[in-house]
This record gives structure tokens, C-alpha cells and sequence, in this order.
């Protein structure tokens, strides 16, 4: 479970996240949605850990991150938007090397790497210099070692980018299954799509401030219309200013 | 030319990574411009004190001045054929920058020109401070004039080119038939090999070994003829046409030098454009070999679980990384000079390279202080690199602040001890084998031995840890490494301080108290200063890890 409390991060003047308050519960897929530069990364660094807030608290299945981080951070499994991991290390041995970290018995991790070569096709590049991977492989070793600890939640930064459709299925897949398993899911997209069909609750963010939240019957009894995808609902709650210029543009 | 210089400029600002700052580009410059002053100071007066060996016997014709001269400049052939084997590698075939560049609307010859320049100035970085003293020194020693120290720095500074090329000749229709990762393995046990080999060459040339007066007459001539017929010898003859008051025939061979460089220079040039294809093939072929996964050492299980993944983690980037690997094995060479320097400190009397105590004890002291400081800093601050974008599995993880720092502390400070201790081993060996040294003052070294790995590893991890070379929020676009490098020079030059100081005190005591009271206070004393700094500096190290964050 991920709690927020009157979260808020200031760089100087300009204040990227604004009172933040957030729950997602166990067993929910979340969708957290804004254009670039609302504050999403910046959210999602601050509940991993690797931003310190500049007011507000956040709690990790109960534990104050800012109490006990190392406790807090043990719970989660992060997949960031960029997977920079150690281009001279193999898959095997940064999967090996991200269990030794979190304390996962080497016979564990051997079988649970195993599993995640399998999963993601990866099974010829195992022993294999990461640095030689696709994208979308490296993307694909940075989930199996969000996952190779069993965190009881699980953050995903656009998590889908890079990968092929095939992959990108499997991952949606994945998620539903932690999620119906009692795991926390806490993604971050631009994919309205995704969003839609994969999410329980969305929060939709914009200029550091959360504007909507709920379920996508929610925002749509919200917004009064009722046949509105989740991009037209967007749109409409973050301004469309850019979509407004472009058709503009093109009507010259 | 303009896409020539395009190209020149950017390798140097991405090989440097100077400040966009002005006021921190000028601290840096002036600070790589100190270290190389102090390098080509100290080594010009090594270099007159070895043209003024007298010997005990006839040397052949041209003197020690040949041989050394001569000596120097094969010695700075061959490393630069070992060094341009590991350059090209890195910048050619393992590396994506050349692709892309080839991809560009430029002319291969252009862009190859351009990448070869650049190296044969990096080349130039540590060939002129190394090799260019030898020749102030002969022209101090002869009373040239200026026209002299001019033309020797330019002939100098062409010696990497005929090496450079020769080394492409030999290595790109390498590439074609073998993996570039594996000519790089190779190359690397070559440089160790190189190492070893010029430690035994110089300690053969160190003519304080005992040998009798027949065996190294006959020995210090044989060098000397074998040496007249290598291609290294023309750094001899330029110098000596000088002496004999030949400028215009000196100018000449200069002139001959400098053409034949750039012949050999566009031989290398349209060598690589016809041949480089087929290499980057080979290579590309072979991408994806296979590592096997072994058990880590016993030798590591000491240490608890996650510093001992973090250090094995940071053991195999360093072992893979070409670039990273080269700058260790660079740390390591200096050593090869060092314990030449070193061998004959403690020695008595005339053969003494000072002839007071103070002088024998300084040069110890500092001599250890400078190995400490090329592996306890050097390699320390290289280490805290190595995790650049991937920090954030460690932010992310069950890894403690303070786990994180002892993971960074161990190799260095370890490989500190260890080598310090083969050092005084080595010393004491050798002083036993030729009878003639003062062992005390090696032993009166011990202290610095023993307590500056501690000092130079913990305040070099507080400063990587004061600028770490991630993105930070309060440094969101740049990274800080030549601040880094800034505050290790100045790091360097308050160690060396320490040891006057500390040789001041060694000096007074010795005389005064004897050996066994000074040993005790020393220890004491050296003990109680570094522990002072570096308790501290661990403390602040380990909290500001602990408040790490990612911009």
C-alpha cells in the first residue's frame, strides 16, 4: 500500500508537486497521468526514496519512508523510465547482484532469475554484457529485478516504452497478475490506452496538483459525459492547450 | 578543414569534461598545469643526477648520456604502442562514436585524421612531462642554447606519431581477424608484462647492484651497443648534433623526423580507412560472447553480503572497461617509476640520492605518500564513478549509506596496504642483497606505509561523496568531475606537506633520541594524524551518502 500525505517537492521558486495526498491499496493497479513536466517523476522519486520531499510524508505498507528508508525501500520494486543498469555486467549477474542487495538467498535468485530469462525470452542473452542489449532487453532485465525481491509494491515509470507489442502484453499481463495477487501497482503513462484498460483508479496530475482521481466511470460522471474516453477526459482536465495550437497550426 | 578542427575539438571537451564554468576551467587548467611543472621539474633533476653517474669504470663511447636518452625514448616507443593498441580499440571498435561519425557527411580520411591527431595529442599529455626533461637536462648538462630547448620540445612532441602509426599498422588487420574484446584482453596483459619488463630494465641500469666493476662494464656496453642500432637512437643523435655545435645538422634531423612522422602519420590514415570496414564487422560478429557465470572467491567472504556484491560488482566494471582499466593500469605504472626512484634512497654514502638524513627521509616519506596517493585516490575517485545512471538500483535498495561507503572503501584502501607492504619487503630484500643501505630509515617509512592508505582513501570517498558525478537536484545538468580532480591535486599537495613535516620531526628525533624512540613516536604521531582526519571524514562521507538524491 502507497500513502501520500500533503506531498510536496519546490525546486527554488517553481514547485513541482503540490500537497500530494494518494492512496493506493493493496491488490490496485493505479494509473498516475499528466502531461510532461506535471510532477509524475518527480512524484514517483519522492515515493521511492531518491527525492526527499519538501514537506509531506510517505508510507509504504505503513512504514514512514522517511523513518525507516531502508525498510520502506525493501517493499518496493521501481522499473524507471530510462533502464540505466550496468552495461558490464550480464543479465545473470545483475539479477545475481540486485538479489545479493536486497538479501534474497542465492538459491532463490538462481531459480527466480531463471524464471524471469524465461518469462521475457531472454534466455540466450542471460550471459550476455547488458551493454550489448536492445532497449527493449534492457527494459525487460530492469522489471525482472524490480521483481526478483517479491516487493509488495511495485512502481513502474512509463513502463511499456521500448518494448515490442509482444512484450508489452506480457508486461500487462504481469501487472494484472501481481495486482489480483495482493500486490500494489503504481504506474506512471502516457499511454491513455493502457491506462484505460488496464487500471483501477487513475489520478491525473498537472502542474504538481492531482485534478482528478477514480475509477474511469468516475471521471466520466465528473465530466458529464458519458461515451468520453479517457483522452478526451484528459484533455479536457489538463487544458489541451497543446492539441488546440496543433489543429490551429494545421488549419493555418 | 573546419569539420577536421570540428571533430579535434569535441574529442578533447568529451575526453577532458572541463567546466562550462570559467572561473572552474581556469582552476582546473592551472592545476593540470602545477602537477606537469612539478612532474618535468623533479624528473629534469633526476635526469642531471643520472647524466652525472660517475663510474667506476671506462662506458663506451657516448656515455651514459646515450643510453639514457636512448632508454627513455624506446621505453616511451613501446608504451606508446601498448597505449595506442588500448586507444584505438576503445575509440574505433568498441565504442559507437566513430559509426556514427562515418555515418555523417564527411570524408573517412577527415575523420580519421581527426580522431588520430586527437590521440597523438593525448599521447603527447604524458609523453612531453615524462620524456621532454631528459632532454633539458642533456641541454643543461651541455650548455645548449635556446634554439635547442625549442626544437627539442617539438621533437618531442612528435616522438608518438612513427609508434602510433606502426601500432595501427599492426593492430587494425588484427581487428579483422579477431574480436577487438579479445585483442583487448591481450593488450592489457601486455601492458602488465611492460610494466614488469621496465621495472627489471631499470633496475638493471641502476648501477648500485654490486655487480663487479668487469660484469657491469661489460654489461653498461652491451646496453649501449644494442641501443645505438634501434630506431630510438635518433633521440640521441638529434641532441648530440647540438653538442658538437652542428645546430644546422640537428635542424636536419629534426626536419627528417618530423616528415618521416607524417608520412608514416598518412600511411596510418588511409591504412584505417581501407581496412577499418571489415574490422568493425569482425567485431560486430563477434558481439554477444558469452561470460559464464562463476561463484565469486572465498577471499571475498569475509565481507558481509552486500559490500562484498557492491565490490565484486565494481571488480568486473573495472576489469570490462577498457577506458576505466587503462586509467588503473596508468595509476600502477607511475609505481614502476617510483620504486626506481625508491631503490636507492636508503642507500649510504656517495651512491645516496641525498646525503642527509632529512633528505633520505623526505624522499621516503614522500615517495610512499605518492604510491598511496596514485592508489588510494586516484583509484578510489575512479571508483565512485562507476555507478554513474545505474545509482539508483543502490538508492532504491536495502544498501545502508554506510555499506555503500565500506563497499568504495575496501579496494582501494586494501590494494593501498598491499602494495605498500610489497614495497617494503622489496626494499628491505634489496638492501639486504647489496649490504650497503640504511635499513632504519625504510623501517622509519613504515608508518606512512601503514596509516596513509586509511587518510588518502577516506577524505578522497568524502570528496566523491561531496560531488558525486550523478545528477543531483541541486546540480541537475552537469557533472563535477574536474572538481573532483581539483580538490585530489590539492589533496595531493597537503600529503606531500604532511610528509616534510613529518620528516622534519623524523630528522630531530633520529639524531637526537635514536632509532627505536623515533620509530615508536612516528608511529604515534603519523597514527594519531591520519586516524584524527580520517574518522571524520569517513563520519561526513557516510552521512552525506545517506542524504544522496537523484535530480
Amino acid at each position: 500500500m502507497i500513502e501520500t500525505v500533503g506531498l510536496t517537492k519546490k525546486f527554488g521558486n517553481l514547485t513541482a508537486v503540490n500537497n500530494l495526498n494518494l492512496t493506493v491499496n493493496n491488490g490496485e493497479i493505479y494509473g498516475f497521468l499528466g502531461p510532461n513536466g506535471a510532477g509524475k517523476t518527480t512524484t514517483i522519486k519522492m515515493i521511492c526514496g531518491l527525492l526527499k520531499p519538501t514537506a509531506g510524508k510517505v508510507y509504504i505498507d505503513g512504514i514512514k519512508l522517511s523513518e525507516d528508508p531502508i525498510e520502506a525501500k525493501s517493499h518496493i520494486g521501481l522499473i524507471p523510465d530510462t533502464p540505466n543498469v550496468y552495461p558490464k555486467l550480464t543479465g545473470r549477474e545483475f539479477l545475481y547482484f540486485v538479489a545479493d542487495i536486497y538479501d534474497v538467498p542465492r538459491s532463490r535468485a538462481k531459480k527466480k532469475a531463471d524464471e524471469i530469462f524465461e518469462m521475457f525470452d531472454l534466455k540466450e542473452k542471460a550471459d550476455e554484457l547488458i551493454e550489448t542489449y536492445s532497449h527493449g532487453m534492457k527494459q525487460k532485465i530492469v522489471i525482472g529485478s524490480a521483481l526478483i525481491h517479491d516487493p509488495s509494491v511495485i512502481i513502474l515509470d512509463e513502463p511499456t516504452v521500448g518494448l515490442d507489442p509482444k512484450s508489452a502484453k506480457l508486461v500487462k499481463d504481469l501487472l494484472r497478475a501481481l495486482a489480483d495477487k495482493g500486490k500494489t501497482v503504481f504506474m506512471s503513462t502516457h499511454i491513455l490506452e493502457i491506462a484505460e484498460r488496464m487500471c483501477d483508479r487513475v489520478g491525473i496530475i498537472n502542474e504538481g496538483m492531482l485534478i482528478a482521481e477514480g475509477t474511469i466511470a468516475e471521471l466520466r460522471s465528473k465530466a458529464k459525459d458519458q461515451t468520453a474516453d479517457l483522452e478526451k477526459l484528459f484533455l479536457e482536465l489538463t487544458g489541451g492547450e497543446e492539441t488546440r495550437n496543433l489543429i490551429k497550426f494545421l488549419e493555418g | 578543414m573546419k569539420k577536421f578542427f570540428a571533430i579535434v575539438k569535441t574529442e578533447f571537451l568529451s575526453a577532458i569534461s572541463i567546466s562550462k564554468s570559467k572561473k572552474l576551467r581556469f582552476v582546473s587548467v592551472s592545476g593540470s598545469c602545477i602537477t606537469i611543472a612539478v612532474v618535468v621539474y623533479f624528473l629534469t633533476k633526476l635526469a642531471l643526477r643520472l647524466y652525472n653517474i660517475k663510474f667506476p669504470f671506462p662506458v663506451f663511447t657516448g656515455g651514459i648520456e646515450a643510453i639514457i636518452l636512448n632508454s627513455v625514448v624506446l621505453i616511451a616507443f613501446l608504451f606508446i604502442i601498448l597505449s595506442t593498441f588500448s586507444m584505438i580499440l576503445a575509440s574505433l571498435y568498441l565504442s559507437s562514436n566513430n559509426n556514427l561519425l562515418l555515418s555523417m557527411p564527411i570524408k573517412e580520411e577527415i575523420v580519421f585524421s581527426a580522431r588520430f591527431v586527437f590521440m597523438v595529442l593525448e599521447l603527447d599529455l604524458f609523453i612531453l612531462p615524462l620524456v621532454y626533461p631528459f632532454f633539458i637536462a642533456y641541454g643543461l648538462k651541455f650548455g645548449l642554447g635556446i634554439i635547442y630547448y625549442i626544437l627539442s620540445f617539438f621533437f618531442v612532441a612528435f616522438i608518438p606519431v612513427v609508434p602510433f602509426a606502426i601500432a595501427s599498422f599492426i593492430l587494425i588487420p588484427l581487428a579483422e581477424r579477431f574480436p577487438a574484446r579479445k585483442i583487448n584482453n591481450i593488450v592489457f596483459v601486455l601492458n602488465i608484462l611492460f610494466g614488469i619488463f621496465g621495472y627489471i630494465i631499470t633496475q638493471f641500469l641502476n648501477p648500485w647492484y654490486g655487480l663487479s666493476k668487469t660484469k657491469s662494464s661489460v654489461f653498461i656496453n652491451l646496453i649501449g651497443k644494442i641501443l645505438k642500432y634501434l630506431p630510438s637512437n635518433i633521440g640521441y643523435v638529434f641532441a648530440n648534433s647540438f653538442t658538437k655545435g652542428k645546430a644546422f645538422s640537428g635542424f636536419t634531423s629534426m626536419f627528417i623526423f618530423v616528415l618521416v612522422s607524417l608520412g608514416f602519420f598518412y600511411a596510418s590514415v588511409l591504412f584505417a580507412k581501407n581496412h577499418y570496414n571489415s574490422g568493425i564487422m569482425n567485431s560486430a560478429k563477434s558481439e554477444g560472447r558469452k561470460i559464464k557465470y562463476r561463484e565469486e572467491s572465498k577471499v571475498f567472504s569475509i565481507l558481509p553480503l552486500k559490500v562484498r556484491a557492491l565490490v565484486i560488482k565494481d571488480i568486473k566494471i573495472v576489469l570490462r572497461d577498457t577506458k576505466i582499466k587503462t586509467m588503473v593500469l596508468m595509476n600502477f605504472a607511475y609505481i614502476v617509476f617510483f620504486l626506481f626512484v625508491f631503490i636507492y634512497i636508503p642507500l649510504n654514502g656517495p651512491h645516496s640520492s641525498h646525503p642527509d638524513i632529512f633528505g633520505n627521509l623526505f624522499m621516503a616519506f614522500m615517495l610512499y605518500v605518492l604510491v598511496d596517493f596514485m592508489i588510494c585516490s586516484q583509484n578510489g575517485s575512479i571508483l565512485f564513478t562507476l555507478d554513474r545512471e545505474s545509482i539508483w538500483v543502490l538508492l532504491m535498495s536495502k544498501v545502508s549509506a554506510v555499506e555503500f561507503f565500506w563497499s568504495k572503501f575496501v579496494s582501494p584502501f586494501v590494494s593501498g596496504e598491499v602494495i605498500g607492504f610489497l614495497l617494503f619487503a622489496a626494499n628491505l630484500t634489496l638492501l639486504k642483497l647489496i649490504n650497503k643501505g640504511n635499513v632504519e630509515i625504510v623501517f622509519l617509512s613504515l608508518p606512512v606505509l601503514i596509516f596513509f592508505p586509511l587518510l588518502l582513501t577516506s577524505i578522497t570517498l568524502l570528496v566523491s561523496a561531496l560531488f558525486p558525478n550523478f545528477k543531483t537536484p541541486k546540480n541537475p545538468n552537469k557533472l563535477v568531475s574536474g572538481k573532483v580532480a581539483i580538490i585530489n591535486f590539492v589533496i595531493e599537495v597537503i600529503a606531500v606537506f604532511l610528509a616534510i613535516w613529518f620528516s622534519f620531526i623524523a630528522e630531530i628525533l633520529y639524531k637526537s633520541k635514536g632509532f627505536s624512540f623515533t620509530l615508536i613516536i612516528m608511529f604515534a604521531i603519523i597514527g594519531a594524524v591520519s586516524i584524527a582526519l580520517s574518522f571524520p571524514s569517513i563520519a561526513f562521507a557516510i552521512n552525506r551518502i545517506k542524504n544522496f538524491q537523484l535530480g
